[in-house]
């Protein structure tokens, strides 16, 4: 089994929706918002994303940068980047196995 | 309603957050499944205080970098004047330059601690391995100052005398330099010019010194050396202005 969850309990898979939109370059909460549930399907609501954005800065994971017009953008760390890499690689390689399994059964 | 929402959650979490969680609030109109969103997320700030206590963190990281960027201000500043002065006094009279000199080389040691610590989340072994190695070699140069200074004619560790001491301390301390500005550049975090002109006159003044040892122009390959320490020493207060620049991006002052 994968361990995505960044011992982050319920906001393992938020954080890792906001980490992946971090990816691409420092964004503020709301454009990570609508990145998420763009790239998603499913809403993420404001409470879950500032919970997972402070539990993901405490860790060092992503970093708060200067406000523009009260909008605060984070971006990632080195650390954080380097997590993503690892838990997407381990998705990854989990994905390849159930689809093998898929592929292998009676069908 | 945004008011009263924001008001459920903790006052430190509103002092890191608040401002910023509104104006997402006011981004969109809120739905029911925003609100309640909203409401959990209230409850889980006050179930989990030690997310409010990130303001403290922030308080610490920021103590760090005004230490590290003020110890590179200043302690790049007194090294040089007192490297500078100590080179021009006559024999016998600059035991206050290298007196000026230590308190610089002091300063830089807390420029390396502060600016290596704040930026170690980023780069955590190259930044701790570029503060280690200049942080002996200042260590060291200091110990070589203080034989200097104080017992100028006698071999202080084993068979090296003061001057052999500090000059084995510069050297390592600049080899630091190279490599702290190398972690610099890679954590991206104070500015990459400063770094990069941090590493290019450490390698500038290794170089000179070396290259200008029995030159046939001795007035030449001074003023050689002096440029290139001055470069040496403006690059450290380059670097300590940005991270005293940089506070503000990451701090967080409760109210």
């Amino acid at each position: 089994m994968p361990e995505p969850n960044l011992e982050l309990g319920r906001f393992a898979e938020p954080s890792l929706l906001i980490l992946v939109s971090l990816s691409e370059g420092p964004k503020h909460g709301y454009a990570i918002m609508t990145d998420v549930e763009a790239g998603t399907g499913r809403p993420l609501g404001p409470g879950t994303l500032y919970a997972a954005l402070a539990r993901l800065e405490e860790r060092g994971l992503i970093e708060a940068l200067e406000p523009v017009d009260r909008r605060r953008p984070y971006r990632l760390t080195g650390v954080g980047a380097t997590v993503l890499k690892d838990q997407l690689a381990h998705l990854e390689s989990f994905a390849r196995l159930g689809l093998l399994r898929l592929g292998a059964g009676p069908g | 309603m945004i008011g009263l929402l924001l008001a459920l959650y903790p006052a430190p979490w509103r002092r890191r957050y608040g401002e910023e969680f509104r104006a997402v609030l006011e981004s969109r109109p809120l739905g029911p499944f925003d609100v309640a969103d909203v409401l959990l997320g209230a409850v889980d700030a006050r179930l989990a205080p030690r997310l409010a206590e990130g303001v403290a963190e922030h308080g610490g990281h920021l103590a760090m970098l005004r230490i590290g960027g003020l110890g590179a201000i200043i302690g790049a500043a007194l090294w040089f004047i007192g490297l500078a002065g100590g080179s021009n006094a006559e024999d016998g009279s600059d035991t206050v330059w290298l007196v000026v000199s230590m308190l610089g080389s002091v300063g830089l040691l807390l420029a390396f601690a502060g600016l290596s610590g704040f930026q170690a989340h980023r780069e955590p072994r190259l930044a701790w391995a570029a503060f280690g190695i200049p942080a002996i070699g200042t260590v060291v140069s200091l110990v070589g100052m203080a034989g200097m200074a104080f017992v100028p004619d006698e071999q202080i560790v084993g068979t090296w005398s003061g001057w052999g001491v500090w000059v084995l301390g510069l050297l390592t301390t600049l080899i630091g330099s190279i490599l702290f500005g190398v972690a610099t550049i890679r954590a991206a975090v104070f500015s990459r010019r400063a770094a990069i002109a941090l590493a290019a006159s450490a390698v500038a003044v290794i170089l000179v010194a070396f290259g200008t040892t029995g030159a046939a122009d001795p007035s030449a390959a001074r003023i050689l050396a002096a440029v290139v320490v001055a470069a040496f020493a403006a690059s450290w207060m380059a670097l300590g202005v940005s991270a005293l620049r940089r506070g503000p991006i990451r701090a967080v002052v409760p109210a």
